[in-house]
Order: structure tokens, then C-alpha cells, then sequence
């Protein structure tokens, strides 16, 4: 099943195998140069000319000065954050909520397209398929409306749980630190899941069905063709989606924390967006939530390369 | 099928372009307008209302902060049209959906903004000066505008700086004795005891115990709580809650004007045994931490909270308003009534905090061509017949509460017993423009008659009973704490210190009125106290203490 | 459906029913919400403040979708939130996915700086403030091209159609190359029919991203001439927030007063998610079949 996949085999020129100068490759790509130009030009003025605001993250800068006359202060912010009180739980929460997120919410929607890839009925997989995206459309707020009558001290699994006689009294799931962490990940999952299967979903329509009719001469069963063919066969994005998601580690996520957790679970809902919004964005403080935004970037690249060197070295597949 | 579904995508899309047209045509209808406007109006004239007709029309557009750009227009175009008619002054008020904080940041960084501002708080007031965008506005105050002094009165010193400069003025300023916050008690439930007489939080506590035992349950046969909150709690309840125990928005004053925040006085203790009590005999609703104001307002609208600690208005909004339109068969009696409690060593309960100077500041910035014209206008609003004009609406049109003929003021008697009656409409206020083109106007009883205020709906508080009743019952509850608004500036790094504080407050208030035994509870205090204490709440004391020193000085 | 000629297994047929039974309680636990919203916003409004309304109105009353659709810039805003979905997202799924091909044509020099040049505009950004006033100075500000210009590519979009286009066998484009047709050609000649199904979940991504966005709308375009469907959602829900900030009581009261009911604010969920819904069952059908590659391969 193996396929080739690009950078890890000394690439083949495109057309002569003449001694490459850089000239010559030049001249000879001219065409595809040509369409590069406008892409990076635009990437270049709407990416990376705002850029200079990364500066703000060195200065203390107040709106209406220029970032480059604020006074320089180096790593100050930088260092405040990192010495603030919070730091330690801060730093904690959110990689415990991501790492919840990469472990169960990574799997899961692989898990969905598998599931819905073998439905029989095609109206009814079109239906499961568009009803499982739903979540994606509601706002935060409704779902933390919908969290509180589920979950609340008067909620409906308190409820349940008190007339099966499995509880004295009602648990505060939502009051209660214990139980945020998993409130939080089994939210996400239910949100995203059917709106990150769609990925997936696409990646299978693409594998060949030459392959499949292949396998099932070959006495592959349904779970077999699965696990041997399907998979194998959207590995790429897979691999695509879990380089990035490593990335994306400190983003433990901003507004769902906000609207579930409360001040009883403060000290497990807190994470880096969150503790920057506050302490930065909220008392003007621009240059502060620059620093955090600058050291999450930062931090997120370092691990999108390791990953990806790895995943080169491990699974023979990289993203660049 | 397809060509169906493009023929109606380019439909719309030629319609949308047509209506986004139609959409510049009515501004430039409304231009217009207010040039015939200029070009009628000659002379320079008194109108009826005391104020010198400009011959050229006097626009003045005015960021307000975050609002609905819709309902704003809707609620603007009557008494924009008034004010245009009868006084030639054009005023144009700008809201956007954005939070104003940021908006205020890309107003300054892009340096476009309109010629004023509003809204602002003190600390994004003081970004604006610092920044030179505000126009110095003492130098008119003797020569165009000295009506904006003596309105102020003795707050108008206040508002210099150290070089005796003004840069921002005030609005929703002034005193104005009515109740902000209280206790609050189920009216019909309590008659039924017997109307039980109480003073203290005690005894508020015993009489919620027994109308709790009374009414176990609502009618859906829902438990019901004796008292609910919701979050945050430090801010929606413990300041009214310290104010039974004397304190003033959560500090305690001494007459050196020393502050010292709740949880370091021996009041801080007492009320959160108190809320801790409360919370063990379950008639605390345990979800109190948790409840959003629509939580909240479900249960409290279900009939299934007997109490409250805090804002005076949110048992009307969240009670008898609802059930008036939701239940047939509603008694006038089945409300929610506003009361005192006391504690017995507190020399007074301390419910209602009033700022003199008003919690918002009006700029005209850099971008205005003509300073001198706009406090013109603001020389005439600040009277007591234009706070009148600008807090009650157009008058003399059919929708008016009020009405002004050869400088006689009346009331629409209709409006006005519908205000009594609790029937009025309000969204009859939004159409005649109550309110939307505050500036300077300050809230505070009048000084012509000494009764009128800003507020339409509370000038006739003698007269509706319920308002009456509440007023009479927490009179001596009001106090001046214009000393005690103390903002701390975002660039000092007190302030993160004073957000940390507050955070902490909340979880570790939580957690000590949650306690399971009253041991528990005074262990938690302890513990909150400790930790505060440790985060820099000594800081905050004192620099809270210094500024109250320096104004106790400089403003008396 | 393919296995049609096989009978199918026992453990097969156990293998189905379980999965139809997890979809359907799946489907239930998703669908909840939409049921609930439903409910609420075709209750009466001051009933609904009570609580306690799940599945069914308790006082059924469409007032709020008479007084929503009473107002005309509803309607205008529908418009330009299609005009916005379809420029925008045709734009960007045509030149992300040039983008994308461009990265994965073997032996281009320049492959791996472009793929990094976009990678690190995932990462790094120059926050608000530098990037309003880039669109100032641009002239974007109260345009609709604000719409669609800044997120014209994408680089999340194109390492997922980059994944996709490096699966497909390379005598596809080769053979095309020697026949002397240009990278253009190459690209929506044959690139683009065998990649359908990415492209189809990049559009509905695409759309359903600029559909629900907001933020660009309020700050870019606050003049209101452009306001999207979406704005009219988040007005009622933004105007909650910011009642929280209010510091006056007797302002607070009067806000207060005039504040949207819940059951409006559920209708207008209702009425801002129900279209951009068929957005995925419209795209759907490329996900399926239709493609063999073995014919080209050969």
C-alpha cells in the first residue's frame, strides 16, 4: 500500500536532467514563478507586512503611539508572564484540556467517517452526515445554556442519578473543579466531530475503488477493508491533521472556557488564551497579550517541525 | 435545476446592490433636509426654549460606545428631527456592535474619530488627554458656556486637573436620593405571615427560613430557595450584602479616610457566616456561583426564589414584569418589594452608593472645528429645561410624556398614570428619543423645582405606590460615595494585581460560603483573607487610601 | 452498496445494525439544541423567561418571527451574506487550491519556501490593530471586498488540498506535460475534476467560515451598508454583553427593559443557521464515488 510521498525520495526534475544552477532552474520554472507572484505577493502585504506588530510584544505600547517610539522593554512581558502566580495552572489546565482534546477529540472524528463510510443506505448516511455537523452552528453561549439544564445542581443527570438511588444528594458538576476537565473535552468532541469528519469523509472519496474491489478478492472482510484499505488510504490528511494539532496544543480553546466555567472552577478552566485576554486585551494591556500570543507562536512552530521531522522519520509522510 | 438556482442567485445579487443604493439615497435625503434647514434659518435667533437659533446648521457627531447601530437610529430620528427644527442643531450619534474598549484602541491608533466622545470611563478618558486628543475646554467655560459651571456647582473643580485645565465633563451626573440596591422580599408571601416586622439579617433570615417551610415548592412542584444570585457574585450581591454591615461598596471607611477591603474587617466574616448559614439550611440555591442574569431569571420568574440581595430593579424585571404578562390571573400584590436590614452593630446599612460625578465622561476631541460651537450646545443642555428636553423626549407630539407651551412644563397626564400605574409602555420613551443624545446631562434632582429628574419614569415616585413604598423603606440606606469610585489605570501594575484579587475573591468567596460546617466556612474566610492578603490586597488598600485622602482634600 | 454481489454476513449484518443504532443516538444528541431553539422561539416571550422549555413550545407564539421578519435590512442582509458566501468562497477555493497544486508539483524549486511562507501565517500575525490599519490604508474599510480580498488563501486550506493532490498518481499531470499544456491548464483541466471531493469540503468550510463570520463584518464595516445576516444575531447577543459594563442602575434598568427576549434571540438563530445548513448535503454528492483512477493510471 505504500505510496510515495513527496520530500522523503531525492525528487525527480521535472523535465532535463541537465547540472541545476540556480539560474537555469529559474529560467526553466518561469511559468510556474509566474503564478507564484501574485500568490506571494499577497500572502507577503496581507500576512506578513502587519507583522511589524509582533514588535508590540518587546514595547509598551499604548494605542495611538507608534510601536516603534514606545519605549523598548525588552522581555519584560514576557517574564511577567511567565512569573505570574498563575503561571503554574495556567500552563497546567491547558495542556491537560488539549491533551484530553488530541487523545479522545483526535480519534473520534476518524472514528465517525469510518462508521458513516459504511452505511448502507445513501439517504440515510447524507442525513446522519449533515445532522452530525449541526453542533458546529451553535453558538458557545447555547451550548453553555444547555450544559447548566443538563448538568446543574437541578439538571437532568442529577436528577436521573438521585432517582436511581446512585447519589444522596446532587453533585455540582459544574461547581466542582474535579469534573471540568472532562465537561470541557466532551463538549468539544460533541461540537466539532461531525463539522472534522468532513475532512476525512473527502480524503476517503478520493481513495481509489479499484483498491477496494482489489481487497475483497482478496477476502477482506468489512472491518479488514477498513483497517487495510480505507485507512492506509487517508493516512496524508491524518498525519496532516495530527502535525497540527500538535501545534496547536496551547490552544486549549478561549470562549467555551469562559461560558462553562465559572469562579467555583477557575482554577482548572483557566488557560493561556483565556489568562491573556484578561490580564492583557481587558486592561489595555496590548503589549502583554502580544508577548503571550508571540510565545504560543513560537512555541507551536518549534513542535509543528518536530512533529513533522518525526512523522517523516517514523511514517515516511511530512507536510513540507 | 441549475440554471434555475444561478437565474435566482443573480437575482439577489442584483437586488442586494440595488438596496445597498437605495440604502446611500436615504442619507442623502436626510443631507438635504438639513440644508433647507440652513438655508431657512437666517438670522440668529432665541427660539422658545431660551436657546440662540445658530444661522448655520450645528452638527455634532458623537461616538457612544457599544450599542445597536439599528435601534439607536430608530430611537434617534424623532428628536434628531426636533432638535433639527427647532434649534438648527444637527446631532448624530454613532454606536457600533464592538466592544467600545477596542474600538476606542482603533480610533486612537487610526486616528479616526468623530469631533466627540462619550461613554468614556475616567481611566479611557485620561488615554485621551494623555494623548492630546481632548481640547481643553476651561477657556470657554467663562465666554460661551458658564452654565456648565454652575450646574456642576461645587463638582465642577473636581473635574480639573493640577493645572486647573478640564478636558472631560460629565455625564449622568448628580445626586439624585433614590434607591439603587436592597434587600428584597416576596410581598405576597409575606403578608401572608402576617407581615412579620425585621431589622436585621438575622431576622430577614428567619422570616425567608419560614416562608421557604411555607412555600416548599412552586407550582410545578419545583424546589424553591430563599435566596438565588448570579455570578459574579462579589459584584452582584456582596456589595448590598456589606452594606447591612455598614460597609461602603465592600470597604470600610474610617473618618481618615483609611480603607480597608471586606475581607480584612470582622464584618467580612460575619456576612459570609451569614451567607454560609443561609447556604447549610439550603435555602441558598446552590447553583448561585453558576446562575448567568438569564439563569437566574428563569428560576426567579418561576416562582422559585423568595429573596434577593442586590440591584433594586432586577426583582421587578425578573418578577412581577414577567408575570404580569404571563400569568392571567396576576395580582397587583405579586411582586417583589425592596427592604432594609441592618445588622445590629452597624451604625447605618449602607445599600446604596451614589457617585456624584457620574461613572461617564464626554470629550470633543481634536477632530472638532469649532470647539467653541459644541459648548454652546452644551451650555444649553446642561440646564435644567435641556436635561428635560434630552432625558424626556420630543414634546408636544403625540407620543410625548410631557409638554412645553409659553415656558410652562406639564405632564401628559396619560403617560404619567401609566408610569403609576405600572402600564406604560416604554418603548413609547424610545421613540420620542428619552435619553439618546445624553451628553452632559446630569441625572440629579433639578434645581429649578427641586423634584424633576432625568429619568422620565422616576419623577413621580410619591405618587406610584410601589415606588413609594420602596423609597420610604430604604431612605436612610443612601450614601455619598463619589470618594469611593476609585479606578486604577490599566498601565500600573496595581491593576493587574486588583484583577487577580478579584478572581481569586470570587473562587475563594465561593468556597467559604459552600463550606460544609460553619468551621469550615470561618476556616475558608481565614484562608480567603491569607491568600488575598498575599496576592497584594494591602497594595490596593493603599493606594485606594491615598486617592480617597487626596479627594477627601481636594473636593470638599 | 458496492459489495452488492457478495451476500452479506451475518457478522456484517450485526455490524450494520449497531451502527445505525449509534448513528440515530447520535443524531439525537446533535439534533437536541436545534429541537430546543426551535421551541424556544416559538414560544411567547415572557413565558419563555420562565425556563423549563425543552422539546415543545408551552405558549406556542410565532410573534417572534413576525416582528424578525417585520424588519426590511433582514432581508438585505441575507442577500449580501450569499453574495459574500459565493464570491468568497469561490474565490478562495480556486486560488487556495492553484496554491495547493503549485506545492505539490514534484521537483519545483520553489515548493518547500512557498508551503513555509504560508505555514508560518497559521502561527505568527500581526494582531488587530496593524491589520486594520493595513486595511485603512488598502481602502478595504466599509467596502465588500474586505469580504473577500484578506481571505483570498489559506493555509490550513491548502495543506489539506495539498494532501489530497499528493495522493494522486503523478503520470497525471506528467502525461499532460509533455503533450506541452501549460500549469493552468493542467490545473483545472485535470487537477481539479480528480480532486472534487477536497474542494467540495474545502467549499463548504469556506462558506460556512464566511457565513458565520462576524467579527470582520462589525469592525471593518460598521457603517452597517454591508451588514451580513449574521451581524443580526450577534447584535442581540453582543448587546447582552455589553449590558454587563453598564455602571448606572437606573441606565442598567432601562436597558434591561428593552432588551430581546430569549425567544427572539433563539428565532434568530433559527433564521441565521437554517440556509448555510444546505450547504453541506449540496456539496455532499461529490463526496461519493466518481472517481476511478485506475482509467487514468493505466
Amino acid at each position: 500500500m505504500k505510496k510515495t510521498m513527496h520530500g522523503n525520495i531525492p525528487s525527480a526534475p521535472v523535465r532535463s536532467a541537465k547540472p541545476a544552477t540556480w539560474k537555469r532552474t529559474l529560467y526553466r520554472e518561469r511559468n510556474l514563478w509566474l503564478i507564484c507572484l501574485p500568490l506571494i505577493a499577497w500572502v507577503i502585504l496581507f500576512n506578513y507586512v502587519p507583522m511589524y506588530g509582533i514588535l508590540m510584544a518587546f514595547v509598551d505600547y499604548i494605542p495611538g503611539k507608534s510601536i516603534f517610539t514606545s519605549d523598548w522593554v525588552g522581555l519584560k512581558h514576557f517574564k511577567d508572564f511567565i512569573h505570574s502566580p498563575d503561571f503554574g495552572h495556567v500552563l497546567r489546565n491547558t495542556l491537560a484540556i488539549s491533551g484530553l482534546n488530541i487523545l479522545f477529540g483526535f480519534p473520534a472524528p476518524i472514528v465517525l467517517a469510518l462508521l458513516l463510510n459504511e452505511l448502507r443506505k445513501k439517504k440515510f448516511k447524507q442525513i446522519v452526515q449533515t445532522i452530525s455537523y449541526l453542533p458546529h452552528f451553535i453558538s458557545w453561549v447555547v451550548v453553555a445554556s444547555i450544559l447548566f439544564t443538563l448538568l446543574g445542581n437541578e439538571g437532568i443527570l442529577n436528577d436521573i442519578l438521585l432517582r436511581l438511588g446512585w447519589i444522596g444528594k446532587p453533585i455540582s458538576f459544574l461547581g466542582e473543579g474535579k469534573y471540568f476537565w472532562g465537561i470541557i473535552t466532551a463538549a468539544n468532541i460533541w461540537k466539532d466531530i461531525g463539522w472534522s469528519t468532513i475532512i476525512y469523509l473527502s480524503a476517503m472519496a478520493g481513495v481509489d475503488s479499484e483498491v477496494y474491489e482489489a481487497g475483497r478478492v482478496d477476502g477482506l472482510g468489512r472491518l479488514g477493508a477498513m483497517w487495510h484499505i480505507t485507512l492506509p488510504g487517508i493516512r496524508t490528511t491524518i498525519v496532516l491533521l495530527w502535525i497540527l494539532g500538535i501545534g496547536g496544543i496551547l490552544n486549549a480553546g478561549f470562549e467555551q472556557q469562559l461560558l462553562i466555567g465559572n469562579a467555583q472552577t477557575r482554577e482548572y478552566y483557566e488557560v493561556v488564551d483565556t489568562y491573556a485576554y484578561k490580564y492583557g486585551i481587558q486592561l489595555g494591556n496590548y503589549s502583554y497579550g502580544a508577548a503571550v500570543g508571540l510565545m504560543k507562536a513560537v512555541i507551536a512552530v518549534i513542535l509543528v517541525f518536530s512533529a513533522n521531522r518525526v512523522s517523516k522519520k517514523v511514517l515516511d509522510t511530512s507536510i513540507f | 435545476m441549475k440554471k434555475g438556482m444561478i437565474l435566482t442567485l443573480v437575482c439577489v445579487l442584483v437586488w442586494t446592490m440595488l438596496s445597498g443604493c437605495s440604502k446611500s439615497n436615504e442619507s442623502e435625503v436626510a443631507v438635504d433636509q438639513s440644508k433647507t434647514a440652513q438655508e431657512t434659518d437666517g438670522e440668529e435667533k432665541i427660539n422658545e426654549y431660551g436657546w440662540a437659533v445658530p444661522s448655520k446648521t450645528l452638527e455634532i457627531n458623537f461616538y457612544a460606545g457599544q450599542d445597536n447601530p439599528e435601534t439607536v437610529k430608530e430611537n434617534s430620528k424623532l428628536m434628531q428631527q426636533f432638535l433639527l427644527d427647532k434649534f438648527n442643531v444637527k446631532l448624530n450619534k454613532i454606536v457600533y456592535d464592538v466592544d467600545m474598549n477596542e474600538k476606542l484602541n482603533l480610533m486612537l491608533a487610526s486616528g479616526d474619530y468623530p469631533e466627540v466622545i462619550t461613554g468614556l470611563n475616567d481611566e479611557q478618558a485620561a488615554k485621551w488627554i494623555a494623548q492630546g486628543k481632548a481640547v481643553e475646554l476651561s477657556q470657554y467655560i467663562d465666554k460661551v458656556a458658564p452654565n456648565v459651571k454652575s450646574q456642576l456647582g461645587d463638582l465642577y473643580k473636581s473635574f480639573l486637573n493640577d493645572k486647573k485645565e478640564l478636558y472631560a465633563l460629565p455625564s449622568y451626573w448628580g445626586v439624585l436620593p433614590i434607591p439603587g440596591a436592597s434587600a428584597h422580599i416576596r410581598y405576597d408571601w409575606w403578608k401572608e405571615m402576617g407581615a412579620p416586622e425585621f431589622e436585621t439579617p438575622e431576622e430577614y433570615y428567619q422570616i425567608l427560613k419560614k416562608m421557604q417551610e411555607a412555600h416548599p415548592t412552586n407550582s410545578k412542584g419545583e424546589k424553591t430557595y430563599a435566596l438565588s444570585g448570579y455570578s459574579p457574585m462579589i459584584k452582584n450581591v456582596l456589595p448590598t450584602l456589606a452594606g447591612m454591615w455598614g460597609l461602603e461598596a465592600g470597604y470600610k471607611i474610617d473618618a481618615d479616610g483609611t480603607n480597608t477591603h471586606w475581607v480584612n474587617t470582622p464584618e467580612g466574616l460575619e456576612l459570609t457566616k451569614f451567607m454560609n448559614q443561609v447556604y447549610r439550611d439550603g435555602m441558598l440555591d446552590p447553583d448561585s456561583f453558576i446562575n448567568t442574569f438569564d439563569d437566574w431569571k428563569a428560576k426567579f420568574s418561576a416562582e422559585r426564589i423568595m429573596g434577593h440581595i442586590g440591584s433594586w430593579w432586577v426583582t421587578w424585571n425578573a418578577g412581577h414584569e414577567v408575570w404580569q404578562k404571563a400569568n392571567k390571573d396576576w395580582t397587583d400584590e405579586q411582586r417583589f418589594i425592596q427592604v432594609q436590614a441592618k445588622s445590629a452593630n452597624a451604625e447605618s446599612a449602607k445599600l446604596t452608593a451614589l457617585n456624584a460625578r457620574g461613572s461617564y465622561r464626554t470629550i470633543i476631541t481634536d477632530k472638532a472645528k469649532n470647539p467653541e460651537d459644541i459648548m454652546k450646545w452644551f451650555n444649553f443642555s446642561i440646564t435644567d429645561l435641556g436635561t428635560r428636553i434630552i432625558g424626556w423626549g420630543v414634546p408636544n407630539i403625540e407620543q410625548s410624556v410631557w409638554t412645553y407651551k409659553d415656558g410652562k412644563i406639564e405632564w401628559v397626564d396619560a403617560m404619567k398614570q401609566g408610569v403609576i400605574n405600572g402600564t406604560y409602555d416604554f418603548t413609547n420613551s424610545d421613540k420620542v428619543g428619552q435619553g439618546v443624545f445624553t451628553l452632559v446631562e446630569g441625572i440629579g434632582t433639578m434645581k429649578d423645582d427641586g423634584k424633576s429628574t432625568f429619568w422620565y419614569d422616576q419623577n413621580f415616585n410619591d405618587e406610584a405606590e410601589w415606588k413609594k413604598l420602596m423609597n420610604e423603606n430604604l431612605k436612610d440606606t443612601i450614601y455619598d460615595n463619589t470618594l469611593g469610585v476609585i479606578q486604577i489605570p490599566g498601565n500600573d501594575p496595581l491593576a493587574v494585581t486588583n484583577t487577580q484579587i478579584d478572581e481569586l475573591l470570587e473562587t475563594l468567596w465561593a468556597k467559604a460560603v459552600t463550606a460544609k460546617t460553619e468551621a469550615d466556612a470561618e476556616a475558608g474566610f481565614n484562608e480567603m483573607r491569607d491568600k488575598l492578603n498575599g496576592a497584594g490586597l494591602h497594595d490596593i488598600e493603599a493606594y485606594r487610601t491615598k486617592e480617597y485622602q487626596r479627594r477627601m482634600k481636594e473636593w470638599k | 452498496m458496492e459489495q452488492s454481489f457478495l451476500k452479506p454476513s451475518f457478522g456484517s449484518r450485526v455490524f450494520d445494525l449497531c451502527n445505525v443504532v449509534v448513528m440515530l443516538v447520535l443524531s439525537f444528541a446533535m439534533l437536541y439544541p436545534f429541537i430546543n431553539l426551535l421551541a424556544l422561539s416559538l414560544n411567547d416571550g415572557a413565558d419563555a423567561a420562565r425556563g423549563g422549555i425543552y422539546f415543545v413550545p408551552r405558549q406556542f407564539s410565532v410573534d417572534s418571527y413576525m416582528l424578525l421578519f417585520q424588519n426590511k435590512h433582514l432581508l438585505s442582509g441575507l442577500g449580501i451574506s450569499i453574495l459574500r458566501v459565493v464570491v468568497g468562497t469561490s474565490t478562495c477555493v480556486f486560488m487556495t487550491g492553484l496554491l495547493a497544486y503549485i506545492v505539490t508539483i514534484r521537483g519545483f524549486s520553489g515548493r518547500k519556501m512557498i508551503r513555509l511562507l504560508f505555514l508560518f501565517t497559521m502561527y505568527f500575525g500581526g494582531g488587530l490593530i496593524p491589520t486594520y490599519m493595513l486595511m485603512m490604508k488598502l481602502g478595504l474599510i466599509n467596502t465588500f471586498h474586505v469580504y473577500w480580498i484578506p481571505s483570498l488563501l489559506n493555509a490550513y486550506y491548502m495543506l489539506i488540498m495539498a494532501s489530497y493532490m499528493q495522493n494522486l498518481p503523478e503520470s497525471l499531470s506528467e502525461s499532460a506535460r509533455i503533450d506541452g499544456a501549460g500549469e493552468l491548464l493542467i490545473y483545472f483541466r485535470i487537477i481539479f475534476p480528480v480532486s472534487l471531493p477536497v474542494f467540495a469540503s474545502i467549499a463548504v468550510f469556506s462558506s460556512v467560515g464566511h457565513w458565520n463570520a462576524w467579527f470582520d463584518v462589525i469592525l471593518y464595516n460598521s457603517n452597517g451598508h454591508w451588514d451580513t445576516l449574521q451581524v443580526y444575531l450577534r447584535r442581540l447577543l453582543l448587546e447582552v454583553e455589553a449590558l454587563q459594563q453598564v455602571a448606572d442602575q437606573q441606565l442598567a434598568y432601562s436597558k434591561y427593559r428593552n432588551i430581546s427576549p430569549l425567544t427572539l434571540r433563539a428565532a434568530t438563530s433559527m433564521v441565521v443557521t437554517l440556509p448555510i445548513i444546505f450547504v453541506y448535503p449540496f456539496f455532499q454528492k461529490y463526496f461519493v464515488g466518481g472517481i476511478t483512477l485506475g482509467a487514468v493510471k493505466g
